[in-house]
């Protein structure tokens, strides 16, 4: 991470750091990103959590579980964390699939949606 | 449950109180409140839990006539116009608002210390914090200033203020409390929830708040689950138990294979050490907060629950996840704060663009700020694979892990876990003794009730060395009956314990 680095993102954040502002800033700014990092390592350890190729094993484990959770009367409410709201997940693929041919821009399974920032 | 008992000392009581802690940023003078008849505390039906009633809001809640500064500097004159939707339910029920409490800027901090505008300290040890962001809320409830208070939990900020300060603390599941009136800092993660002097207050206080609301679309008609009836795993009473120990390891693992990496990217492999290692011994439960936990566990044990330990992995990178999302969604949320929309304008400014970075910032603090640059950054395009987008896949599987938890037939009750790996904490000469990132990094226990959405209550468990000690049980969704059910078996066999100079003005 470089001060450059921070000072774009300031600007881009209007936050109208000086450059003392950003040197004090930049130690707790690459703490916090390096604790960040620690996600990636649950690209080994939880097969099919990562990479767009996978996603569609992690929705499902979640709407079987959710579907489980749904079947239970402790847990059962009309309108909470429904399996089509849970992962976006559809269960028609010929639905998915027209979605995707649709799209303007995709990236394997994924509709790229412009960024806003 | 009556209102006050003994109204000609209140005034003097609140005032010797507030002068030690500082829980309000703005209160209703106490002789006003003395003076005031049945009918002047709210009009509320003929009778009620709450009528009649004082009760305190943290300073992000709107209550219109009374400020809404949500600990800011920016925010310092401004007033709110209208009334929070759960605010305006307790005022229906018969309470009053007598204050606006004290809370860490934008709700950002676990020590109330972040507040740009006055400190707030615990009223077991002035010395130490209150906890947060809702340590004012807490803290008023604690020395008996209210019998309840409503504040925000985001990644723990009702639940940690809670377990420093001795008080039952109620975080709803997202959606079952209208957040309408509610400041926005992470709106996917945070509720409105209920600090109180006693479970069944807090139980009290959900039912009227709790609710569908037209001014919040993300509320919900939820059928309330009543506990007892709804006992699970064959009628067996099954509590399960996350293991501490067995949790610093999973995170020591994640931590080690974030170096790991580090090493095969070709660069230092001490790139993470710093960040990992203090990550790694604030997971580490205090001496203390363990006995506090154990006590808790046999406890429960001793009631005639069956104690199921039980491991969920995905648990190791839920402060990450919950980070990476909560800046991003405060740097989107915080960004209305602009001296145009909202915020104190400078003096001076050349172009808007300098007004908006000028009100900026000089308005926000160093935690603000940097969360916000954290948020900005990982949205920034090229960068929101490697975060954003990671962070939100795996608070799916968090959440996922967490229903499977609590789905089938052999299903626990609900889990009981610690809620802070410290007790309150002291300050040092530079502020309070527990770092910044230590800070965000003991999350650990709290934040992922609010990746997934789920209910949870903390309750104090002991009191060690003198400071409470609080554990908290998660649920599957909208069981906050169940869970305070659970909270009030054990909260019978073991009062809810007070600081010296306690004096109950509520039964």
């Amino acid at each position: 991470m470089k001060l450059e680095d921070l000072k774009v993102t300031a600007r881009l954040a209007h936050l109208g750091l000086s450059e003392e502002d950003l040197g004090s800033a930049l130690p707790a700014f690459e703490q916090m990103l390096d604790y960040f990092a620690v996600m990636q390592t649950a690209d080994g350890s939880m097969a099919g959590t990562t990479g767009t190729a996978d996603i569609e094993a992690v929705h499902s484990d979640l709407v079987l579980s959710v579907h489980q959770c749904n079947n239970n009367p402790l847990t059962n409410s009309a309108n909470f964390n429904s399996p089509n709201n849970l992962g976006n997940h559809n269960d028609n693929p010929l639905a998915n699939n027209t979605l995707l041919n649709q799209a303007g821009e995709r990236n394997g399974n994924f509709i790229v949606v412009p960024n806003v920032l | 449950m009556s209102r006050s008992v003994d109204k000609d000392g209140f005034p003097a009581y609140v005032s010797a109180w507030e002068a030690r802690i500082g829980a309000f940023l703005e209160i209703r003078k106490p002789e006003l409140l003395s003076a005031q008849g049945e009918s002047s505390l709210g009009p509320g039906g003929a009778s009620g839990p709450v009528k009649g009633l004082p009760f305190a809001v943290k300073d992000n809640i709107a209550v219109e006539g009374f400020g809404l500064t949500c600990g800011s500097k920016l925010l310092a004159d401004f007033r709110a116009t209208y009334t929070a939707t759960a605010v305006k339910r307790l005022e229906s029920a018969g309470a009053a608002v007598i204050g606006k409490t004290n809370m860490d800027e934008f709700g950002m901090g676990s020590s109330t210390d972040n507040s740009a505008l006055k400190r707030t300290n615990n009223p077991w040890d002035t010395s130490r914090v209150a906890g947060g962001s809702s340590g004012g809320s807490a803290a008023a409830v604690a020395a008996g200033l209210v019998p309840f208070a409503l504040g925000s939990d985001t990644g723990g900020s009702v639940r940690q203020p809670a377990a420093f300060c001795g008080v039952v603390g109620l975080k709803p599941t997202y959606g079952a409390v209208s957040r309408f009136g509610l400041v926005a800092y992470a709106s996917s993660l945070e509720s409105i929830g209920v600090l109180a002097d006693s479970v069944g207050r807090a139980r009290d206080v959900f039912r009227i708040i709790q609710g569908e609301d037209p001014l919040d679309q993300t509320t919900v008609a939820a059928r309330v689950v009543h506990g007892t009836a709804n006992q699970k795993a064959g009628g067996k009473k099954v509590l399960a138990v996350l293991d501490p120990a067995s949790l610093a390891q999973a995170v020591s693992a994640a931590v080690r294979g974030a170096r790991g990496l580090d090493a095969a990217d070709g660069g230092a492999e001490s790139a993470h050490r710093d960040a990992a290692e203090e990550a790694n011994l604030i997971n580490l439960l205090e001496e203390e907060v363990l006995a506090g936990f154990s006590k808790a566990v046999e406890g429960y044990k001793a009631l005639g629950y069956e104690v199921r330990e039980v491991s969920i992995p995905s648990l190791a990178y839920s402060v990450p996840v919950y980070y990476t999302i909560a800046t991003a969604e405060a740097s989107a949320n915080l960004a209305r704060f602009d001296g145009i929309r909202y915020g104190k304008r400078p003096e001076w400014a050349e172009n808007p663009e300098d007004l908006i970075d000028k009100t900026r910032a000089m308005g926000f603090g160093s935690e603000v700020k940097l969360r916000i640059l954290l948020g900005t950054f990982v949205l920034r395009s090229g960068f929101q694979d490697r975060y954003y987008l990671r962070a939100q896949r795996l608070r799916k599987h968090i959440t996922g892990e967490f229903l499977s938890l609590f789905t089938g037939p052999e299903a626990p009750s609900a889990l009981l876990m610690p809620v802070f790996p410290t007790r309150a904490f002291g300050r040092g000469d530079r502020g309070p003794a527990l770092s910044s990132f230590a800070q965000k990094a003991a999350d650990i226990f709290t934040c992922p009730a609010n990746l997934a959405g789920l209910p949870a209550i903390a309750f104090p468990a002991s009191v060690e060395g003198g400071l409470p000690v609080g554990v908290q049980l998660l649920g599957a969704p909208f069981t906050e009956e169940l869970l305070c059910d659970i909270a009030a078996e054990y909260e019978a066999d073991h009062p809810i314990p007070h600081p010296e100079g306690y004096q109950s003005f509520w039964r």
